[in-house]
């Protein structure tokens, strides 16, 4: 295991919980068009959180999201969202990917086939770049 | 003979489920707007089953299907799936037991049906179940094809049916989700829109609108903002008082004089003062 840069975990735990405290707070209904644009913000966090070493468990990530907009949105639709949001592997270096390799591993358990679908995902980003 | 036999039956759900993800693709590319992402997949996609198929879609047939592309419309319009429902290219295998070995002008003309999609064991391939389509007679096909109920039932049919392949083709064509969510919105503003026609629906639910998706996700973030900066503060504070933690904090310049050494007191009036200098 590489270890944390940073204390980095501690300010993805803070910032993660931030939008969870948002979304369980607010009035209304969350759809999954506002759900998903969180988490494309979020999308510098990931790229952040794999480059200082942090192992984040996207599924316990998914749940509280979707716990939070009161199960409007599915935890496997969160989850495949914030796969999503991860950086391309080939652009990583070689300690990153294994970190990276690590989070996506834990939703590959969950859901065979995420990993297969976002490699073609990223060949075609690769191919097009 | 029971191992031939079986391989056969195998080949045959494998063909009629290649023929399924064949239909499936050539369904989601009538709705994908050219030149996109997701046109780029579903192409890369149908190459690989067509390779598959041990066929090769030559360009005549290229160029057929994409013709059948340009009728239905693009993506910004309403498309029209009239005829779609009734096309063996969308509809599956064919009578000569190839892929896609209906002639092209039949599916240009839309003059196949349903009843064409027999394979070679005489097994016939069915919608997806829930999904009804409605068969045009044989004595007036192509006068029915045109009247306005069953273009509607079609075309619900076929709207009901794309939304499913979206959902099961997720995966496989790596498709984002919130690619997918945009796609379910824009087949929601197709159907808005013909009930906008007949003014049963004058506008869209205010929660499609990019506006208040936006305003929603702007209130999250200041509550988010604002939690992540109650957090820190009270997370400084903890670690300030903890003591081991005020040892690692970086040296700072002390005052010379100690707090622990006694400074003595010296009597002092300042009215003295104030007289000695009106006298002097």
């Amino acid at each position: 295991m590489f270890p944390v840069k940073d204390r980095y975990d501690e300010v993805f735990d803070i910032e993660i919980d931030g939008w969870v405290f948002g979304l369980t707070n607010y009035p209304g209904e969350v759809s999954a068009p506002v759900l998903h644009r969180i988490i494309r913000e979020l999308g510098s966090s990931f790229h952040m959180a794999i480059e200082h070493n942090v192992v984040f468990n996207v599924l316990e990530v998914a749940a509280k999201f979707s716990d939070a907009t009161k199960n409007l949105v599915h935890e496997q639709e969160i989850a495949m969202a914030i796969v999503a949001q991860l950086p391309n592997p080939a652009l990583l270096l070689e300690e990153q990917q294994c970190v990276l390799g690590l989070v996506i591993d834990q939703v590959e358990q969950a859901y065979p086939g995420a990993l297969s679908s976002f490699y073609n995902r990223w060949k075609i980003g690769q191919q097009a770049a | 003979m029971a191992t031939n036999a079986q391989n056969a039956v195998q080949l045959d759900e494998r063909d009629d489920f290649q023929h399924l993800r064949t239909q499936q693709l050539l369904a989601l590319r009538v709705i994908a707007p050219p030149r996109s992402k997701l046109g780029a997949l579903i192409e890369e996609r149908l190459g690989k089953l067509y390779a598959e198929l041990g066929e090769e879609i030559d360009p005549a047939k290229r160029k057929a299907n994409s013709q059948i592309q340009d009728r239905t419309g693009s993506s910004d319009e309403v498309p029209d799936t009239s005829d779609i429902g009734n096309s063996p290219s969308l509809g599956g295998a064919t009578s000569n037991g190839g892929a896609f070995a209906a002639p092209i002008d039949r599916e240009l003309d839309g003059s196949a049906t349903l009843q064409d999609r027999t394979s070679p064991t005489e097994k016939k391939l069915s919608p997806p179940k829930g999904v009804r389509f409605k068969e045009p007679s044989q004595k007036s096909k192509s006068a029915d094809r045109n009247t306005q109920p069953q273009v509607e039932v079609t075309q619900q049919a076929w709207i009901w049916m794309l939304s499913q392949l979206l959902q099961t083709d997720l995966k496989r064509l790596g498709l984002e989700p919130d690619e997918f969510n945009d796609i379910r919105v824009f087949l929601i503003k197709n159907e808005a829109k013909k009930y906008s026609k007949l003014e049963l629906l004058s506008k869209l639910p205010a929660s499609l609108s990019p506006e208040a998706v936006t305003k929603i996700f702007e209130d999250i973030r200041t509550m988010a903002a604002g939690y992540v900066a109650f957090v820190t503060i009270e997370r400084l504070k903890s670690e300030l008082e903890n003591e081991e933690e005020m040892k690692q904090m970086p040296q700072l310049p002390r005052s010379i004089s100690s707090p622990f050494y006694e400074i003595p007191l010296v009597d002092f009036d300042p009215e003295d003062v104030m007289k000695k200098l009106s006298e002097g």
